[in-house]
C-alpha cells in the first residue's frame, strides 16, 4: 500500500533511494504512459503509442514496452535494457501531491499548481532508510543508491533531477492531453491492427493499441496543417509516427526470448 | 402540392415524430434545402412517453441521426440492456425464469446446437440460454456489455438500451432543429384540407394556420389523426390473441445513488398479466399490465404495489388504455402513419421503437421522388409492415403458448388454441419435430429471428420429439465445442466488464471514445 507524505529535510533527511529498485516499478508494465515532451528520446528506442486509460477510457500516449499484458522486453536480469527510462518511471517513487491546505481549500487549477508539493512514497521498496544501509548494504550495492540530502539538509543533485522530472511530467500531461484533443478532433487517430507471428509459429493479436492515420494526416487541410505548425505538434506527430518501426525490434526481442526458452526447453528433455 | 415530394410534414413531437424528420432530414439533405421536413408538434398534448425499452438497433438509429451515445447517455437518463428476463412465465414458481438474449447461441451460424442441449440438457444442468450464451451471466451478475474503453456503439456483448422517453424526445428535438434542419412548428392540428384525388394537400393548425405538403406522417399517437380519424382506415384489433388492455405505471426511485442498475428488462408474470421493470440511471420505470376481463383495476394496483414494496404508496400511478392491434393499412394516400397512431402492442419485446425505427428507416430510403410512384411505395410499405406486425403478434403470443401456469383464467385462456393464430401454430407443429433453426424463417423483414424463437420456446421448456430425425444429428462434438466455448467467453467476460451502475458513471464523468 502507497504511504505518500510531503518530503521534507528533517523527517528524511538520511534517507537513500535504490533507483535500480525505483525503475523496477517498470518491471511488469507493457504500456507506460509518456509526455510529448519526451518523444525525442522515447523514439530512440520505443515504439509511442496511444493506448487508453483502464479506468477513464481517454487517451493516453504510451511507450510499448510488450505485446502483452505483464510484458516488459525492455527489462531483463533486473534492469533496463534501454538507453532512456521514460520519466513515469524514473521518477519513482516521488510524486507531486498537495498540501493539505492546499486540499481543503475550494481552489481553482492555478492556485492547486502553486500549491503542489513533492511527496515520497515512504512505502516503495526503493526507499532505504540509514540505519539500514549502514547494517546490510553490500558495497556493490551502494553503486544504485542515491542520498536524497547533503549532511547541511541540501537537497542532492539526485533529489533535483527528480524535482526536474516531476516538473516536467505536470507541464508534459497538460500538454499531452492537448495534443491528443487536437489530434481527435481531426480525426488523426486510428486503432493500429496488430496480428504478430513469431518465431514459434504462434499468432498473437495486440488490441488496445492507436496511431497517427497517416492516410488522414497527407489530406488534412491547410488550416488544419497551419494550427499543428502553430502548436509546435509537427515534431512529435512525426517522431511518434516514425517510432512505430520499433514494434519490429519489439517482435525481434519476443523472438530471442521464445529461442531462450526453447533451448532451456531442449536441455531439459535430453 | 407539387408532383415533386419536397415536403414532407410531420405530424406529431413523439419519439416517432423526431426519429422519422430526423432520419428523412438526415438521408435528403433537409440541411440543403433539397428537401423540406417540418415537423408540427401540439403545444397542448404530451407524449405518451412509455416505450422505455429499445432494440439494438437504437445504436444504428443514433448514428444515423449523428447523436453522439455519450450526450444520448448522459441526457436521457439512459443505461445498458442485454435482453431480457422473464419470470414467473413458465410455472410462476420463485425461481422459474429464462432469458431472451441479445447475442446469437454460441456457433449459430455454423451449426444449430438446440438439439443437443435438448439431448443433454440434464448433463449439462444449465438453462439453454446460459449453456448457449454468455449474456445471461452478464446480467445475473449485473455488468455492462462494455467498458471504458469500448469506443461509442462498440460493444463487447451486444446491447440496447433503457431510456427515458420524454429525455429522448428532447434530445431528438434539439439534433432534428439545430444540425439536421427540420422545421418544428408548435400548432393544434384543427383540420385537413384534400385535395381532389383524396390526399391530404394541408393540415390546417389553430396557430399558425394552413400548413402544406406533399407527404404527411401521421405520428400523432392513440389519435390517428391523418390515417385513422380523416383517411377512415379502419384498425385491426388482436385483443383475441393479446389480452392485455390496461397498464398502469410508476417512476421508482432508487434507494441509494449507488444502488445497482439492471442491465436487462425484468418482465414478471402476475395473475392477469405481466409487471415491466426497466432500470434507468436515476430511477426505474415499472408498471403492470393486465387484462381488465382478468383483474379488477384495484386488485391490478395491489399487484402493483406488492411489487414495488412499501415506497408505492408514496407514488403517482398513471393509467394508460390500451388496444391491442394495428391499421389494417399504415400508408394510404399521401399519409403515412409511424408510431401508435400505426398500432400497439404490449412493450412485451420493445416492439414499439423498433417498428419507429424500422418505419422510418424504410420511409427515409425509400421515399418516393414523384407523386405518381408513392402508390407503388405505399403497397410495398402495407405488405413489409404488415407482415412484421403480425410476425411480432405470433412471437409475443409464443411467451404465452407453453405456460404451464394454471394459477389464473389469465394464464389458461392464453393457452386456448382459439387464441393462437395459425400462422404461429404451423409453426408450433413444425418444431414438435425439427428444431427451429434459420431456414423457417425466409423473409426478408422477420423481426425476430430464429434464435429469438429458440430462446423463447427452450425457456419456457418446450422439447421436439427427436426420434425421427435423431440420423441427422451427428454434430456432436461441435455441440459439444460450443458448449465449452461459452463457458470460456462467460469467465472471460465476466473478469472483465465493470458493473451496469459503475460504467454509466463512468460514462457520465468521463465520456466514451469516439474510436
Amino acid at each position: 500500500m502507497a504511504k505518500l507524505v510531503a518530503l521534507n529535510n528533517k523527517q528524511h533527511q538520511h534517507l537513500h533511494i535504490d533507483t535500480q529498485l525505483a525503475e523496477a516499478e517498470g518491471a511488469d508494465l507493457h504500456l507506460v504512459p509518456v509526455v510529448l515532451s519526451e518523444f525525442m528520446k522515447l523514439v530512440v528506442s520505443y515504439p509511442i503509442v496511444f493506448s487508453k486509460n483502464g479506468d477513464t477510457g481517454e487517451f493516453m500516449c504510451s511507450a510499448l514496452m510488450g505485446l502483452e499484458e505483464g510484458e516488459n522486453l525492455f527489462y531483463e536480469k533486473g534492469q533496463w535494457q534501454s538507453i532512456y527510462i521514460p520519466l513515469q518511471l524514473a521518477r519513482q517513487p516521488f510524486f507531486l501531491g498537495h498540501d493539505n491546505q492546499a486540499v481543503s481549500a475550494d481552489n481553482s487549477s492555478s492556485e492547486q499548481a502553486q500549491n503542489l508539493v513533492m511527496c515520497i512514497n515512504e512505502s516503495h521498496a526503493s526507499v532505504i532508510s540509514q540505519a539500514s544501509t549502514n547494517t546490510h548494504s553490500a558495497p556493490n550495492h551502494n553503486e544504485t543508491q542515491e542520498p536524497l540530502f547533503n549532511e547541511t539538509g541540501e537537497a542532492t543533485s539526485y533529489l533535483q533531477a527528480q524535482q526536474n522530472r516531476l516538473v516536467q511530467l505536470l507541464q508534459g500531461e497538460q500538454q499531452t492531453h492537448d495534443f491528443i484533443a487536437t489530434l481527435l478532433d481531426m480525426q488523426l487517430i486510428t486503432a493500429i491492427a496488430l496480428e504478430i507471428t513469431l518465431a514459434d509459429g504462434s499468432s498473437h493479436k495486440v488490441n488496445g493499441l492507436y496511431s497517427i492515420d497517416e492516410e488522414k494526416l497527407a489530406q488534412i487541410s491547410d488550416a488544419q496543417l497551419i494550427l499543428l505548425k502553430q502548436k509546435h505538434y509537427l515534431s512529435p506527430i512525426y517522431t511518434l509516427i516514425a517510432s512505430t518501426s520499433h514494434i519490429y525490434s519489439l517482435i525481434n526481442k519476443k523472438n530471442q526470448r521464445i529461442e531462450q526458452g526453447a533451448k532451456w526447453f531442449q536441455a531439459a528433455t535430453l | 402540392m407539387s408532383n415533386s415530394i419536397k415536403t414532407v410534414v410531420v405530424v406529431g413531437g413523439g419519439a416517432a415524430g423526431w426519429i422519422t424528420a430526423g432520419r428523412i432530414a438526415a438521408q435528403h439533405n433537409a440541411k440543403q434545402g433539397d428537401i423540406k421536413v417540418k415537423l408540427i408538434e401540439s403545444p397542448n398534448v404530451p407524449i405518451i412517453g412509455v416505450g422505455e425499452g429499445t432494440w439494438p438497433t437504437m445504436r444504428n438509429t443514433l448514428i444515423q441521426l449523428g447523436i453522439s451515445e455519450t450526450d444520448f447517455i448522459r441526457e436521457c437518463d439512459a443505461s445498458f440492456k442485454q435482453g431480457a428476463k422473464f419470470a414467473k412465465w413458465v410455472t410462476g414458481a420463485e425461481d422459474d425464469f429464462y432469458y431472451h438474449p441479445l447475442i446469437l447461441p454460441q456457433g449459430f451460424t455454423k451449426g444449430n446446437i438446440a438439439p443437443y442441449w435438448q439431448m443433454q440438457k440434464h448433463q449439462i444442468g444449465k438453462s439453454f440460454s446460459d449453456a448457449v450464451c454468455f449474456q445471461e451471466a452478464l446480467c445475473e451478475q449485473g455488468l455492462a456489455p462494455k467498458s471504458i474503453r469500448t469506443p461509442e456503439f462498440s460493444a463487447i456483448a451486444n446491447y440496447a438500451y433503457h431510456l427515458d422517453a420524454g429525455k429522448f424526445a428532447q434530445l431528438l428535438q434539439r439534433q432534428c432543429t439545430q444540425v439536421l434542419g427540420v422545421e418544428h412548428i408548435l400548432g393544434d392540428v384543427i383540420n385537413v384540407k384534400s385535395a381532389v384525388n383524396g390526399d391530404v394537400a394541408a393540415v390546417i393548425t389553430q396557430q399558425q394556420g394552413s400548413i402544406e405538403g406533399d407527404l404527411f406522417v401521421d405520428c400523432s399517437g392513440f389519435k390517428s389523426l391523418l390515417l385513422g380519424e380523416h383517411l377512415g382506415v379502419p384498425f385491426k384489433p388482436c385483443n383475441d390473441v393479446l389480452f392485455i388492455d390496461n397498464a398502469i405505471a410508476v417512476q421508482v426511485p432508487y434507494a441509494t445513488d449507488n444502488a445497482p442498475i439492471a442491465s436487462h428488462t425484468i418482465s414478471t408474470g402476475q395473475n392477469a398479466g405481466w409487471i415491466w421493470d426497466i432500470g434507468l440511471q436515476h430511477r426505474r420505470g415499472v408498471g403492470y399490465v393486465y387484462s381488465s376481463h382478468h383483474s379488477s383495476e384495484a386488485a391490478a394496483m395491489d399487484a402493483l404495489a406488492t411489487y414495488v414494496g412499501p415506497q408505492f404508496k408514496d407514488l403517482s400511478v398513471r393509467h394508460i388504455p390500451i388496444q391491442s392491434g394495428h391499421r389494417q393499412q399504415f400508408w394510404k394516400n399521401n399519409v403515412v402513419a409511424v408510431g401508435l397512431a400505426a398500432g400497439f402492442l404490449e412493450p412485451l419485446e420493445a416492439s414499439a421503437l423498433v417498428l419507429i425505427e424500422l418505419s422510418a428507416e424504410m420511409i427515409a430510403q425509400q421515399l418516393p421522388a414523384r407523386r405518381e410512384v408513392m402508390d407503388i411505395v405505399a403497397k410495398r410499405f402495407n405488405s413489409t409492415f404488415l407482415y412484421r406486425w403480425d410476425r411480432i403478434i405470433d412471437f409475443l403470443k409464443l411467451h404465452y403458448v407453453l405456460t404451464q401456469r394454471t394459477d389464473s383464467a389469465f394464464w389458461q385462456d392464453n393457452t386456448d388454441p382459439a387464441s393462437i393464430p395459425d400462422s404461429l401454430n404451423e409453426l408450433m407443429q413444425l418444431w414438435r419435430y425439427h428444431p427451429p433453426y434459420d431456414h423457417d424463417f425466409t423473409s426478408n423483414n422477420e423481426v425476430f429471428p430464429a434464435a429469438s424463437y429458440q430462446y423463447v420456446l427452450y425457456g419456457m421448456g418446450f422439447e421436439s420429439d427427436l426420434a425421427p430425425i435423431q440420423h441427422t444429428l451427428t454434430q456432436t462434438e461441435f455441440a459439444n465445442t460450443q458448449f465449452q466455448l461459452n463457458q470460456q467467453n462467460i469467465a472471460q467476460v465476466v473478469a472483465k466488464l465493470p458493473s451496469n451502475r459503475e460504467l454509466l458513471n463512468k460514462i457520465r464523468e468521463y465520456g466514451l471514445q469516439q474510436l
